[in-house]
């Protein structure tokens, strides 16, 4: 194999030599027999034939250059070197490797995250022609509304609908009941999305089929991967469904924040005459567009045949609520981590370029004895591939910890569901890997090659350490520039964020809320209305009796979940304008509640276990509803009705006004009811300790699995962790940006005191100069201090607007401040200027220390 | 380059490899003899000039080599024409006999 024996000889480059050896021997020992032959003694053949022969070494190289093996060989070669060179300066190497591996490692990792959120196409048949069909006022849309676009359209292709649907349902197999990720679709789901079975088939051709089809992660799991699972019986709201077949690897579904293990078709699962297949806005669309026909087209159509305004977007990525929420966060951390890899990437220019000029005689010995240019740039490129390659390495390592530490971030819920999010070294990811890496070297590498080869031999080889000014300094003050700039922006960014971060914690919904613990208390199954009220007040009551436990009390939706119920209120004695907003958010909270939270009551009373079915409706309202529906009047006594026809409710308390959907929105009209005149099947039990809380879950659970019915109470967590599950992409963001922040300046002052010490040590001489003619140690401290405070007054300059730039962009996730806040820039600036003279003084201190006698006899 | 004698036309190197080894396989002492013996020692084909271009046309896959005995039993790099190698040989030849045709019109002419 020719192939094989070129790489063998790159491999073993004296094998090679021994091989042409070998062959020139026996050309000259040919020719000394054959001159012997003719008559000539041995000794003059042999000198005749080497004449002939002429420089064996050189004719070796030059046989050899004509190699194309030769370029392999050269890159060993180069590799060799550059090994060597590392080895001779491993600090540079390592601080090389390891901030090349930060910055790659961190970019990768967002990288990875948005690919899986926002880029990566859904497994179906061309997902490019996919539309999300969105209503202007909800998202979802009525079941009339699917089957109009379904029969009417003549644009899309295929139109199928998903039913929202909590994430898991409870379904019954053999007697037995589980929790399942079912969603209901509606039947010609598969076939609108040319998804085909792997085996059996996708259900539904035929409207009333019971047949589900389940995910091959499903079939594994629960099937364990057996052939019987087609046929199979499960059970779910009064249907019998029979797994007809399994979805190819891959697929599960086209909701990405849901998951989903079974499909059943929706014609079947909701019976006609159910409120879902009439009024109910529960349909998420998704449609197939025909050839040539733009979403532009399709959303004129859909708005004619629906008689209002309807959007439609690509939806080739699948639909998600949580991209909506995090794209821009990721995008805005991905800028910044983007900085800090151009922050490193200078860093390493610069200080490439310190070694570069301590080379230059090298370069210009080289070049002078025939070295070609071209070689040399490739030789020192080398050196700064193999940091890169390194760096690009130990990045995708570092990426797998970094993304797990930035999906610590979401919710447990909300990661747990969320395949799509976990890192994946895909071809994607590693593709965009391996162009950091090359970008990056290339980046740090080129300029400092380039210049360190630029000098005519001649003048290198003139130059003497220590003599004259260094032409390549305005290449390494304006990478100085750069750093600081760059530096600038991301501290000045990431300043926002952590103050957004503690403006929000600043408005808690609950009087310190550390001291507050919360549990979730799920449906008890199999119970009547009566049964499940008794047993969440017998938990109230013990649950207030543990010792360390003040107030006790429990809500049917917890705070900031996002989620609340609003309700249309008809005040008594009072005519509505016009078109008014009469919304309120209403929630079913227990007596104690309030007390538990903290939420002070300013007028009236809580409510009493007597606020039940039997006694007189009652209502408990926060400031703003009493400012809104009752301006200047007392509030208490007050009657209203929600929606009319309703039983009339009295205020009996007016409540200090919290945040209660999301930390960010600030307060509405909202009115509490008592559990036991409006009770929901579930609730959060929220406790108010003092001292010790240590021994309070293990109390709560015991507690709650000693009452009748028993209550399986979860998640008992301090309610600072529900803050931190709301706020979860502020802390994301915040923390993130305040690492790389803090990475970013410890780059950049390394960066400017290489430059500086660099700077004093070349003008040693000059400095011992001015020394010698008197000048003073403060004179001398304030040369280096004054090039540094130039640098960094542009670099100031330069980072301001780019900062603002792109806090602009974060803009709408800002809380509390705005983009220009200059609190924020002050501090970022100072921050910046702190840090950069400190780096310059011990440069500075060095150069006072320069002995004038000896730095003139330094040559 | 030996003086008094003039060296092979530059570029002709490789028609006169080709077309030495067109005759079997020969190594590069061997190639050197041959020419200057067919040519009458008018042409004398350089060591310096021989073996890169040996390697280059073995790079090229013109000619494929391999180690053997010689006929005084010595160990030598034995050369040969690769299917390749002999369509070179054709292109060249046809390439020469047209330039050396078209310079000897000129001559004539003239």
């Amino acid at each position: 194999m020719a192939l094989f024996r070129k790489l063998r000889d790159t491999l073993r480059p004296n094998r090679m030599d021994a091989e042409l050896d070998d062959e020139f021997r026996f050309h000259l020992e040919q020719r000394i027999d054959e001159l012997v032959a003719q008559g000539a003694t041995r000794e003059d053949a042999r000198r005749e034939a080497l004449r002939r022969f002429g420089n064996r070494a050189q004719l070796r190289e030059s046989t050899r250059e004509r190699d194309v093996v030769i370029g392999l060989q050269v890159a060993i070669q180069d590799i060799r070197f550059a090994a060597r060179s590392m080895r001779r300066n491993p600090a540079f190497a390592g601080a090389a490797v390891l901030s090349l591996a930060l910055g790659i490692g961190a970019n990768t990792a967002l990288f990875s995250v948005i690919d899986g959120l926002l880029l990566r196409l859904l497994p179906v048949e061309d997902p490019t022609r996919l539309v999300v069909l969105r209503d202007t006022a909800n998202d979802r849309f009525r079941y009339p509304d699917f089957e109009l676009l379904r029969v009417r359209s003549r644009v899309l292709s295929g139109v199928a609908g998903i039913l929202y649907a909590p994430n898991t349902l409870e379904i019954t197999e053999h007697g037995r009941s589980l929790q399942a990720a079912l969603q209901i679709v509606s039947s010609d789901y598969f076939k609108m999305l040319g998804v085909t079975a792997a085996r059996g088939r996708t259900a539904g051709n035929s409207g009333d089929s019971a047949e589900a089809v389940i995910s091959d992660r499903y079939w594994r799991i629960h099937y364990h991967a057996s052939a019987d699972a087609i046929g199979e019986h499960f059970r779910w709201a009064d249907w019998d469904f029979t797994v007809a077949g399994i979805a190819p690897p891959g697929f599960q579904g086209i909701l990405l924040d849901a998951p989903a293990d079974i499909f059943v078709p929706l014609e079947t699962a909701i019976p006609l005459g159910d409120v879902l297949r009439s009024r109910g806005r529960a349909l998420s669309l998704m449609a197939r567009l025909r050839p040539g026909v733009t979403p532009a087209q399709a959303a004129a159509e859909a708005g004619a045949l629906l008689h209002r305004a309807v959007h439609v977007d690509g939806g080739g990525t699948g639909i998600s609520a949580l991209r909506a929420r995090i794209a821009r966060p990721l995008l805005v951390v991905q800028f910044l981590v983007a900085f800090v890899l151009l922050i490193a990437c200078s860093n390493l220019a610069n200080l490439a370029l310190a070694a570069a000029a301590a080379r230059t005689r090298e370069m210009a010995v080289r070049q002078a004895i025939g070295a070609g240019r071209g070689r040399l740039v490739c030789q020192l490129l080398t050196e700064s591939g193999m940091l890169a390659l390194a760096g690009g390495v130990a990045g995708v390592l570092l990426a797998l910890w970094i993304s797990k530490a930035l999906l610590l971030f979401l919710p447990p819920n909300v990661a747990a569901v969320l395949p799509n999010l976990s890192f994946r070294p895909d071809t994607h990811v590693l593709g965009f890997t391996a162009a950091l890496t090359v970008g990056a070297c290339l980046l740090f590498g080129l300029a400092p090659a380039l210049r360190a080869t630029r000098s005519a031999p001649i003048s290198g080889l003139r130059q003497t350490p220590g003599a004259g000014r260094e032409t390549s300094g305005w290449l390494s003050r304006g990478l100085v520039v750069c750093e600081v700039g760059l530096c600038t922006a991301v501290l000045m960014t990431s300043g926002l964020f952590v103050r957004t971060l503690r403006n929000l914690r600043m408005v808690d919904p609950a009087l310190a809320p550390e001291r507050i613990v919360v549990a979730n208390i799920p449906t008890p199954r199999g119970h009547s209305e009566a049964e499940r009220l008794q047993a969440f007040d017998t938990l109230r009551d013990r649950a207030a009796g543990i010792t360390g436990v003040r107030a006790a009390g429990y809500v049917h939706v917890r705070p900031l979940t996002g989620h609340g119920l609003e309700a249309n209120v008809q005040m008594e004695g009072r005519v509505a304008k016009p078109n008014e907003d009469l919304d309120s958010l209403t929630e079913r909270i227990s007596p104690g509640f309030l007390a538990a939270m903290g939420m002070p009551l300013v007028d009236g009373r809580d409510f009493t276990d007597r606020d039940d079915a039997h006694a007189t409706p009652v209502a408990i309202v926060n400031q703003r509803f009493a400012k809104r529906f009752l301006p200047g009047e007392p509030a208490i006594g007050r009657r209203f009705r929600l929606a009319a026809g309703g039983q009339p409710i009295e205020i009996v308390g007016v409540v200090k006004d919290t945040r209660w959907l999301s930390l960010r929105e600030a307060p509405s009209a909202m009115l509490y009811r008592p559990f036991r005149q409006d009770s929901g099947s579930f609730a959060t039990l929220a406790v108010r300790t003092v001292g010790d809380r240590s021994g309070v879950a293990a109390a709560l659970q015991r507690i709650a699995r000693g009452i009748r019915p028993p209550l399986a109470i979860d998640d008992i967590v301090p309610f600072t962790e529900l803050e931190d599950r709301a706020l979860f992409t502020e802390r994301m963001i915040a923390q993130v940006s305040e690492a790389f922040g803090l990475l970013a300046l410890a780059i950049a002052c390394v960066g400017l005191y290489g430059v500086l010490s660099y700077g004093v040590v070349r003008r040693t001489r000059e400095i011992g100069i001015r020394m010698a003619l008197g000048a003073s140690r403060a004179g001398v401290q304030w040369l280096v201090l004054r090039e540094s405070a130039t640098l960094l007054g542009v670099g100031l300059a330069v980072g301001v607007p780019i900062a603002l730039a792109a806090s602009r962009f974060a803009a709408s996730l800002l809380f509390g401040l705005t983009a220009g806040d200059a609190g924020t820039i002050a501090i970022a600036l100072a921050v910046m200027s702190a840090s950069a003279l400190g780096a310059a003084c011990i440069p500075a201190r060095r150069a006072v220390r320069v002995d004038p006698i000896s730095a003139l006899r330094q040559e | 380059m030996g003086k008094g004698k003039p060296d092979v036309l530059q570029g002709t190197l490789d028609l006169l490899v080709l077309k030495t080894l067109s005759r079997g396989r020969q190594h590069g002492y061997g190639i050197v003899v041959h020419i200057q013996t067919v040519s009458h020692d008018a042409l004398r084909v350089e060591e310096g000039s021989l073996y890169p271009a040996l390697h280059r046309m073995e790079q090229d896959g013109c000619i494929r080599a391999e180690w053997g005995v010689s006929e005084n039993n010595r160990k030598a790099k034995f050369y040969e024409l690769t299917a390749a190698g002999r369509r070179q040989l054709a292109a060249e030849e046809k390439k020469w006999l047209g330039v050396t045709a078209a310079v000897t019109s000129v001559l004539k002419f003239a």
